[in-house]
C-alpha cells in the first residue's frame, strides 16, 4: 500500500515537473494560425511597400512563419491610416505594420494625427537609412550649390517631390530653407512610383530618396546624385559628397524603419515576434539585402524599441522646432 | 402638401440639398487653402457647392411644376414587391448581427431561407435545401478553396 | 529590328512546354478569380508568390503574369449575366453587357468580350513590343496638371453616361465624388465624413460600392416588379450563343478604339483599367451614329470598354519593367517577385535579363490566345447560368456579394455598407437617377483630388498651370468638346429635320 502510494506520488510528481517544465514551452506560446496582415502606410512600389515585400519574401523563403503573410496597403494622411486600422485591430495577434519616422513625426506636426508609435506595440526596429538627394540625369544641377543658387534666384518656382508634410524629405527642405534663405515647392505624392514618375517626366526639379527605391534609375543613368544624406559617405556612393561636405551644415535625422503591432498585444504574442525578428536578421538574405539597398542593419528587441521611439521623438521635435516648424505635441 | 411629397424630384432634390449643404459646411471646418497648396477642405467645397446648387435648382424646379397631383398608377401596383423588396433587405440587414453571432453558414443560412421561403414563395422543405446548399457552397468556395474569409461566430468561433 | 528578334528569343523561351504550361495555369486561375468578386489578382499573386520560389524566375512570372490579365478577362462574365462585376475594371461592361444579356444574347456578349478582350490585348502588346521606347518617355509626360485634365475629361462622359435629365446625371455623378472623398485625406490627417466610424477611416472599399449599386439593387428591382419566373432567355444552339456577323460589324471601331484608348491609359500610373474602360466607353458613344443605342444593350458598348479593360496589361507593363514603377496593386506585387528572383525592372532589365524580359513578354502573347480558346467554348457554359430557377440564382448572387465583400475588407461593417449601397441603387431609378455617373464619380474622385491639388502645389497656387500645358490643353478642349457634343447632335437633327 504504501510502495503503491508512493508511486502514485512520483508519478504525480512527474507529471507535474513534466507540467511545468513543458507550460512556458507549449501552453503560453504563441503560434499564428490565421495568415498575417503587414499593414504599409505607403502606396505599391513606396520605399515601406518594398521593405514589406522583402521581408515577407525573406520569411516565406526561409520558412520562418508557419502562416503566410499578406502586404496590405493603407495609404492616406501620411501614415495616419495605417495607423487607426491598426488602432482599431487592438489586441489582434495576427496584424503587424512596417512604421517609418514618419509615423513618430505625422503626430507631432499634425493636430488631427492622434495615434503616437508608443500608443500602439512596437515589436523591433529594423533598419537606419541613408538618403539621396537626385535630379534627372539631363538636370542642369551639377551640385547641390547649384540648384540652391536657382532657388535663390527663381523663388517658388522650383519643386521637390516627396511624400507627404511630415515626410523626411520635407522636413530636409524646410531645414535647407531655414538654412539659405531660399524657398521652393513640395509637391506631394502617396505612392513612390508616382513621385520617381514626376521626377524622370521632369515635372519636378529635385527629389530625395531612399536609395533602395532608385539604384535601378541610377545606374541606368536616368537619375544623378547630388548630394547624401547621411555622417559619411557610403560605400556604393564613394564620389557624392555629404550634405555637410557639400556646405550646408544642416543637422539631420537618420529615417528608421520598423515593425509594430496593434495595441495591447499580448507579451507572449510580443515574443513570438521578438524571436521571428531575430531569426529574420540572422539570415544570409538580410545581410545581403541591407547591402543591396544601402541601409544600415539596426534590429532591436520590442522593449528597446519602445524607448528608442521616446528618444527619437525629442530629436526630432526639437529638429522641428530648429527649422521652423509648427509643433503640436 | 400631399402633392409636393409626392414628387421624387422634390423628395431626392432636398434630400441633396441638406447633404451639399453638409459637405460645404464641413469643409469649411477644414483647411481650404495654405501655403504649400490647397487643403483637405479644397475638394469638397467644390464639389458640395455644385450639388447645393444642382439639388436646388431640381427642388425648385419641381417646386414650380406644382408637384404630382395623384400617385402614378404604376405606383399602385407595384405595392406588394415593392414590400417584398423591403423585406428582402431588412432579411439582410438583419444577416449582420446573425453572422456575427453564429458565423456565416447558419446566419446568412437563416436569411436564405427567410428570403426564399417568404419572398420566393417556395415550399418550406425546399427553402431549407437550397439555403442550406447555398450557404455551404459559399462556404466551400470561399472559405475553403479560396482563403478568402468569412463571418466567424462570435460564440463558438467559426 | 531589335524588338522583333527580342521577340522571336522570346517565344523560344515562352514556347517551351513548361512555360505554356505554367501560362494555362496562370490564365486559367485568373479567369476563376476575375469571375469571384471581393477576391482580387493582388492578393491571389501574393497568395501564390511563395509556391514560384522554386521555379525558375521566368516560369514563375509568365504564371504570376497570367493570373493578373486572366482576371480583367474572366471579370466581365458575371457583369453581364448577373450585372455583378467580378473585378473594379468590368463595372462599365455592366452597363450594355447586362443589357445585351436581357434581350436574350447573352452569349452573343460573352463572345463579343472574349473577342475584345483578345484584339485589344493583342494590340497592345504590339503597341507595348515595336513602339516601347518613345511610349514610355511620352508617359513620363503625364503629370498632376494632366491627370487632372484626363479626369476632367473623364467628368465630362457624364454627358454621354446620362438618362433623360441632365441635372440628375450631375448629381448621381457629385454624391459619387463624395463617397469618394469619404475616410482619412490623402495627404494630411484629416478625417473627412466618417461619422465616428474607424471602419470608414481607410475609405470605401470599390467593389462594396459598385456591387451594391449594380448587383444588390439589380435583385431588388426584379424582386419589385415580380419577375421570379424567368428573367432572361437563353436562345438553343451553339449558333444562336454567337456573337452574329452584324454585331460585331457594330464592334469594328469598337475593338480599335478600345486597343488605343486602354494602352495609352495603361500607360499612366496614375489612372488605371477602370478609367481606361470608362473613357473608352465615351468615346464610342460620342462617335456613334446610334448613341440612344448605348445602355440599351449596344455591342460596341460593351467591346470598347471590354478591349480597353484588357489593352490596359500591356501599357500597365511598360513602366513596370522599363523603369521600375508599379500602377497599381497588382504589378507591386509582380515588381517585388521580380525583385526577388534576382531580376530588376528598370532601364537595364532588357539587356540584362533579357530571357526573362521577351519571354514574358512572349508568354502575354500566348496568353491572349490560351484565355481565348479557353473562353469561347465556356461561352455556351457560362449560358446556361441564366436558365437557374430565380429562387436559387438570387439568392446565390447575394450570397456571394455578400461574401465577397467581406472577403474584400474583412469586417462585418462592410457588409452593413454593401446594404446601404444596394438600398440608394434600389431607390436611383425611383427619382429616375442614373446609376453609371455615381460610379464614375467614385472612381475618378481620388485621382481628381488628388491631381488638383499637387497642380496647384506645383504652381504654388497658379491656377494657369491646368490650362497652360499642352497635353492637358488637349485634353480639356476634348473634354469641351465631349460636353457639347449633346448640343450639337440636337443642333444637327434641328438642321436635319429643316432641309428635309
Amino acid at each position: 500500500m504504501k510502495r503503491q502510494l508512493n508511486r502514485r506520488h512520483l508519478l504525480g510528481a512527474a507529471a507535474a515537473l513534466a507540467i511545468a517544465g513543458v507550460s512556458p514551452a507549449f501552453a503560453a506560446d504563441f503560434v499564428p494560425t490565421r495568415p498575417l496582415e503587414l499593414v504599409v502606410h505607403g502606396g505599391p512600389g513606396s520605399g515601406n511597400d518594398l521593405l514589406a515585400r522583402a521581408v515577407v519574401a525573406m520569411i516565406d523563403q526561409a520558412k520562418l512563419s508557419p502562416v503566410r503573410i499578406q502586404v496590405v496597403n493603407k495609404p492616406g494622411g501620411g501614415s495616419t491610416n495605417a495607423s487607426s486600422y491598426l488602432l482599431s485591430k487592438k489586441g489582434d495577434p495576427n496584424t503587424l505594420g512596417i512604421f517609418t519616422s514618419v509615423w513618430i513625426i505625422d503626430p507631432l506636426l499634425q493636430e488631427a494625427a492622434t495615434t503616437r508609435l508608443n500608443d500602439l506595440t512596437p515589436v523591433a526596429r529594423l533598419i537606419f537609412e541613408p538618403a539621396l538627394v537626385t535630379v534627372r540625369a539631363d538636370s542642369p544641377f551639377q551640385s547641390l550649390g547649384d540648384f540652391i543658387a536657382a532657388a535663390k534666384a527663381k523663388p517658388d518656382q522650383l519643386k521637390q517631390s516627396g511624400g507627404n508634410a511630415s515626410s523626411r524629405e520635407n522636413i530636409l527642405r524646410q531645414q535647407l530653407m531655414g538654412a539659405t534663405g531660399t524657398s521652393w515647392a513640395f509637391v506631394s505624392f502617396p505612392s513612390g512610383g508616382e513621385r520617381l514618375s514626376a521626377l524622370l517626366g521632369g515635372h519636378v526639379d529635385i527629389m530625395i530618396l531612399d536609395p533602395s527605391e532608385a539604384t535601378e534609375l541610377i545606374r541606368g543613368g536616368k537619375i544623378r546624385v547630388l548630394a547624401q544624406i547621411g555622417e559619411k559617405r557610403l560605400p556604393a556612393f564613394k564620389d557624392v559628397p555629404t550634405l555637410a561636405e557639400a556646405g550646408f551644415n544642416v543637422e539631420t535625422f537618420a529615417q528608421t524603419r520598423g515593425i509594430l503591432g496593434p495595441p495591447d498585444m499580448a507579451p507572449e504574442v510580443v515574443a513570438y515576434y521578438d524571436k521571428l525578428v531575430a531569426k529574420l536578421v540572422a539570415l544570409p538574405a538580410w545581410q545581403k539585402y541591407v547591402e543591396e539597398n544601402h541601409f544600415i542593419s539596426a534590429p532591436l528587441s520590442s522593449a528597446e524599441t519602445r524607448k528608442f521611439v521616446v528618444d527619437y521623438e525629442d530629436q526630432i521635435r526639437d529638429l522641428l522646432k530648429q527649422a521652423g516648424m509648427k509643433v503640436v505635441r | 402638401m400631399l402633392r409636393y411629397l409626392r414628387d421624387p424630384n422634390i423628395l431626392f432634390g432636398s434630400g441633396l440639398s441638406v447633404l451639399g449643404l453638409y459637405i460645404v459646411q464641413q469643409s469649411l471646418g477644414w483647411v481650404v487653402y495654405e501655403r504649400d497648396g490647397p487643403g483637405p477642405g479644397f475638394f469638397p467645397l467644390i464639389y458640395g457647392g455644385a450639388m447645393l446648387f444642382f439639388a436646388l435648382w431640381l427642388t425648385l424646379k419641381a417646386l414650380r411644376a406644382g408637384g404630382v397631383a395623384a400617385p402614378r398608377p404604376e405606383d399602385e401596383l407595384n405595392a406588394s414587391g415593392r414590400w417584398e423588396a423591403i423585406a428582402t433587405l431588412v432579411a439582410l440587414a438583419a444577416s449582420v448581427p446573425l453572422m456575427w453571432a453564429f458565423g456565416f453558414i447558419p446566419g446568412f443560412g437563416l436569411v436564405l431561407f427567410f428570403i426564399i421561403r417568404v419572398v420566393f414563395a417556395r415550399p418550406t422543405l425546399n427553402a431549407a435545401i437550397v439555403a442550406t446548399c447555398i450557404a455551404g457552397a459559399l462556404y466551400l468556395g470561399f472559405a475553403e478553396l479560396l482563403q478568402s474569409p468569412l463571418p466567424a461566430s462570435a460564440i463558438w468561433g467559426f | 529590328m531589335e524588338a522583333l528578334n527580342g521577340l522571336l528569343h522570346g517565344f523560344g523561351i515562352a514556347m517551351l512546354p513548361t512555360n505554356i504550361f505554367w501560362c494555362f495555369v496562370g490564365c486559367f486561375l485568373g479567369t476563376v478569380i476575375g469571375i469571384l468578386p471581393g477576391l482580387g489578382p493582388a492578393a491571389t499573386i501574393s497568395l501564390l508568390l511563395p509556391l514560384t520560389y522554386t521555379m525558375d524566375p521566368t516560369g514563375g512570372i509568365i504564371m504570376l503574369a497570367g493570373i493578373y490579365y486572366g482576371a480583367k478577362y474572366g471579370g466581365s462574365t458575371t457583369s453581364i449575366l448577373l450585372n455583378m462585376p467580378g473585378e473594379a475594371s468590368s463595372v462599365v461592361s455592366c452597363i450594355d453587357g447586362y443589357q445585351m444579356a436581357r434581350n436574350g444574347r447573352a452569349g452573343a456578349a460573352l463572345g463579343i468580350a472574349a473577342i475584345a478582350s483578345f484584339v485589344a490585348g493583342t494590340v497592345g502588346l504590339l503597341l507595348m513590343t515595336f513602339v516601347a521606347p518613345p511610349i514610355a518617355n511620352f508617359a513620363l509626360s503625364f503629370s498632376s496638371p494632366e491627370y487632372f485634365a484626363l479626369m476632367v475629361m473623364g467628368l465630362s462622359l457624364v454627358v454621354l453616361l446620362s438618362g433623360k435629365s441632365m441635372i440628375k446625371s450631375v448629381l448621381s455623378l457629385v454624391f459619387g465624388l463624395w463617397l469618394a472623398t469619404i475616410g482619412t485625406d490623402l495627404f494630411t490627417a484629416q478625417a473627412r465624413f466618417v461619422f465616428g466610424h474607424s471602419e470608414l477611416l481607410g475609405g470605401i472599399e470599390f467593389m462594396t460600392v459598385a456591387i451594391g449599386i449594380f448587383a444588390i439593387a439589380e435583385i431588388l428591382l426584379n424582386i419589385e416588379a415580380k419577375e421570379k419566373s424567368e428573367l432572361l432567355t437563353v436562345p438553343k444552339g451553339l449558333r444562336n450563343l454567337l456573337p452574329s456577323w452584324a454585331e460585331l460589324k457594330a464592334c469594328r471601331f469598337a475593338f480599335l478604339n478600345g486597343s488605343v484608348t486602354g494602352f495609352i491609359i495603361g500607360l499612366l500610373p496614375g489612372a488605371g483599367a477602370t478609367v481606361a474602360s470608362f473613357v473608352s466607353y465615351g468615346i464610342e458613344k460620342a462617335v456613334s451614329k446610334h448613341p440612344e443605342r448605348f445602355g440599351q444593350g449596344a455591342p460596341e458598348g460593351l467591346a470598347a470598354p471590354e478591349g480597353a479593360n484588357n489593352a490596359d496589361t500591356g501599357g500597365a507593363l511598360l513602366p513596370l519593367l522599363t523603369f521600375g514603377i508599379p500602377s497599381g496593386s497588382s504589378t507591386a506585387v509582380l515588381l517585388s517577385a521580380l525583385i526577388l528572383w534576382g531580376v530588376k525592372p528598370g532601364p537595364l532589365m532588357m539587356t540584362e535579363s533579357p530571357d526573362v524580359f521577351w519571354g514574358l513578354v512572349a508568354s502575354l502573347y500566348i496568353g491572349n490566345v490560351v484565355l481565348l480558346v479557353m473562353n469561347l467554348p465556356l461561352v455556351g457554359v457560362f449560358a446556361q447560368i441564366l436558365r437557374v430557377p430565380l429562387y436559387i440564382l438570387h439568392p446565390a448572387i447575394l450570397g456571394v456579394a455578400v461574401a465577397g465583400a467581406y472577403g474584400a475588407a474583412g469586417n462585418l461593417f462592410d457588409i452593413s455598407l454593401l446594404l446601404i449601397f444596394g438600398f440608394i441603387g434600389f431607390l436611383l431609378p425611383k427619382g429616375g437617377f442614373p446609376s453609371a455617373p455615381l460610379i464614375l464619380g467614385f472612381v475618378l474622385g481620388q485621382p481628381m483630388e488628388r491631381a488638383i491639388r499637387q497642380s496647384l502645389a506645383m504652381s504654388v497656387g497658379d491656377p494657369i498651370i491646368l490650362v497652360d500645358r499642352p497635353i492637358s490643353a488637349v485634353l480639356l478642349v476634348i473634354a469641351l468638346l465631349i460636353l457639347v457634343s449633346p448640343l450639337w447632335r440636337r443642333f444637327r437633327h434641328m438642321r436635319a429635320a429643316a432641309t428635309a
